[in-house]
């Protein structure tokens, strides 16, 4: 498809003068990281929902929908400490685990949160992310196993974003606990987009450093790996999909045309909240992607909803426009509105590391 | 003072006193009023056995005492009153020596070291219910390096074994105490009296924190102080922000580090409290069962 002819064409002198100037631009953001606490991406004034463990698991996913929160730190009371985080899509994901079972769906109802995590049939089949964590970081950043916090990877408010970042990528985290470690406070959950939005409101730069278009650049993912949904697909399958790939997201694209019809993000909730209980909520695993997109809420644009680029773009323009709209993601689309990649927040800021 | 017969007098005083627990060293210092007498009026009694000693002299012997002399020397009045009830002196002695080998098994030997200076050094504790006790009158010695040190005998001082024992043990010394005042308020003895006045104040004082009297209904019926209105502002209750839902308004100061709560739904408590940290503040919201 796109090749990469405008840097082939280029004669070698221009090339590495190219390379310099990428270069000097990744340093200085790694540098701009490596000088940023992780107390600098934290609001003026958070909020962190904590869930004991104790409570049934439907209860807390109704709180983390009113709340509108991705994610909620687990307090085991008799170890008091931190045993691991619950995201939204753990909950779709104990749906997915009951329809392909064929469990009773009541019975979920009763279930407290760490009956579920203890259930090696759920976290085996459905769960992809090991909740029991086996290392924490202290505030110099090291890695190291420790006891009292053997379950929970948290990261100190005074660690740098660098380490945040890197911790988030190799741990292939999506959420990440910035943790008051004396106080046993977390005092909020970062994510990549957390971390990409200091970065671009923060950032100054004089020089014009960041002008090669993000294909040149390699960050995303284009061609055949893009994992793409059609509207005919149920979300059963869907998710069946972005679990295998480990993805949070995917493009949902016409079957005829390949244009792109809008994207589905996993821990789009709609299909849940429409239900009125439990069992509905997981025979609505049957609806269609076509369905769901049309049941897509308008009014609030949230950062997973359909925002598209061109191979074109430059970072820096992908900046900017981050900028403005905050988005998880972007769908690289051609002329046409074809699909040929993805651009997420963490390639974004992977591209740096 | 000279009158009493010196045998006697000395040696029941120095038991009786070695008995009810003062300092050991009025086993050889004293015999001389003027040491008692100024015990008995400037110095409060050395705890709570003490005076229950003194009184149990006193109530028992009374009949006694009364009948034989009104003694007009303040000093020596609860000797020989003491004295003066029993008849039988060898036997007062028998039994005496016998409590004091019986203390002196009791005592253990304590060293006070005091090496920081200083003009007065006091000594107190339960055995003399916190009063100032002041050490300098009692019998010193030099030890190999020169320091002068006090000796104090607290052989009725009675270990903490617990509040049971402790509350019966007191409340049978306030009773006695009272016992005492009621009696002496006829003003036979001073010293009885003097020392009932105080013993009975200390009675009043304890009575007015146990006591047995409800109180008024209105005390625990009547309203809760009203809630300051700042605290009514609960950023929590704000309408979210629909580009950031994790984003609260700014608290104010005043409302940080307290407790809000949910009335209780579906069995599950909702907590929630604002804290700072440096700069920022963290609202963290808690869901517990209840």
């Amino acid at each position: 498809m796109m090749s990469t002819q405008s840097a082939s064409a280029a004669p070698s002198g221009m090339l590495r003068e190219r390379e310099v100037v990428r270069n000097t631009g990744k340093e200085a953001i790694a540098s701009f990281l490596e000088a940023q606490t992780c107390y600098s991406v934290l609001r003026a004034s958070g909020k962190v929902v904590v869930f004991d463990t104790r409570i049934p698991i439907q209860l807390a996913f109704y709180a983390l929908v009113e709340h509108d929160m991705q994610a909620a730190p687990l307090w085991d009371p008799k170890r008091c400490q931190f045993v691991g985080i619950l995201t939204v899509t753990d909950f779709i994901d104990v749906l997915r685990y009951y329809r392909q079972t064929g469990a009773d769906v009541v019975t979920l109802a009763t279930r407290s949160i760490a009956d579920i995590l203890a259930d090696e049939g759920i976290l085996s089949t459905v769960l992809r992310k090991s909740i029991p964590r086996r290392f924490a970081v202290n505030s110099a950043g090291e890695y190291k196993e420790s006891d009292q916090h053997s379950s929970f990877l948290a990261i100190d408010a005074e660690a740098t974003l660098d380490r945040a970042c890197h911790l988030l990528h190799d741990q292939s985290l999506d959420f990440l606990p910035v943790m008051l470690a004396p106080d046993m406070r977390v005092l909020a959950t970062i994510t990549y987009t957390c971390v990409l939005e200091h970065l671009v409101n923060n950032f100054r730069e004089q020089r014009r450093l960041f002008d090669d278009t993000i294909y040149d650049l390699g960050i995303g993912t284009y061609g055949e790996e893009v994992v793409v949904a059609y509207p005919h697909q149920s979300l059963h399958e869907v998710l069946h999909t972005l679990h295998m790939h480990g993805l949070s997201a995917v493009p949902v694209v016409d079957e005829n045309t390949k244009k792109i019809r809008g994207v589905y993000s996993r821990s789009d909730i709609t299909f849940l909240t429409k239900a009125s209980d439990a069992e509905d909520a997981v025979s609505n695993l049957n609806l269609t992607m076509d369905v769901l997109m049309s049941q897509q809420r308008t009014d609030v644009t949230t950062p997973d909803a359909l925002h598209t680029c061109s191979t074109r773009q430059t970072l820096q323009s992908v900046f900017e426009y981050f900028a403005q709209v905050k988005f998880n993601r972007l769908i690289v689309v051609d002329d046409e509105e074809r699909v040929v990649g993805v651009v997420s927040a963490r390639d974004l800021v992977a591209y740096f590391l | 003072m000279g009158n009493q017969p010196a045998s006697g007098a000395g040696g029941s005083m120095s038991s009786r006193r070695s008995s009810s627990g003062y300092h050991s060293h009025q086993q050889h210092g004293a015999g001389s009023g003027a040491g008692q007498s100024s015990y008995g009026g400037s110095k409060p009694p050395p705890g709570g056995a003490a005076p229950v000693g003194y009184m149990q002299t006193h109530s028992q012997q009374y009949p006694g005492a009364a009948m034989k002399k009104s003694s007009s020397d303040m000093s020596m009045t609860d000797l020989s009153s003491h004295y003066g009830a029993d008849a039988n002196e060898p036997a007062i002695s028998q039994l005496d020596l016998a409590t004091i080998s019986a203390a002196e098994e009791d005592t253990v030997p304590t060293v006070f070291r005091w090496e920081h200076g200083g003009r007065n050094v006091y000594i107190t504790g339960t055995f003399n219910g916190w009063s100032l006790a002041l050490a300098p009158d009692q019998p010193t010695v030099a030890d190999i390096e020169g320091r002068i040190n006090n000796f104090i005998d607290v052989t009725d001082f009675k270990a903490y074994t617990g509040d049971k024992e402790f509350e019966k043990e007191r409340a049978a010394a306030d009773y006695h105490r009272c016992t005492k005042s009621d009696k002496s308020s006829n003003g036979e003895e001073e010293t009885a009296s003097s020392s009932g006045k105080k013993s009975s104040k200390g009675s009043d004082a304890e009575g007015e924190v146990y006591g047995h009297s409800m109180p008024d209904l209105d005390e625990y019926t009547k309203e809760p102080p009203p809630l300051p209105p700042h605290l009514r502002h609960i950023i929590l209750n704000k309408p979210p922000q629909l580009q950031d839902t994790a984003a609260l308004p700014v608290p104010q100061h005043v409302a940080l580090n307290h407790l809000y709560c949910t009335a209780i739904k579906d069995n599950m408590m909702v907590l929630g409290i604002t804290q700072r940290y440096k700069t920022k503040s963290c609202t963290t919201v808690y869901y517990s069962p209840c």
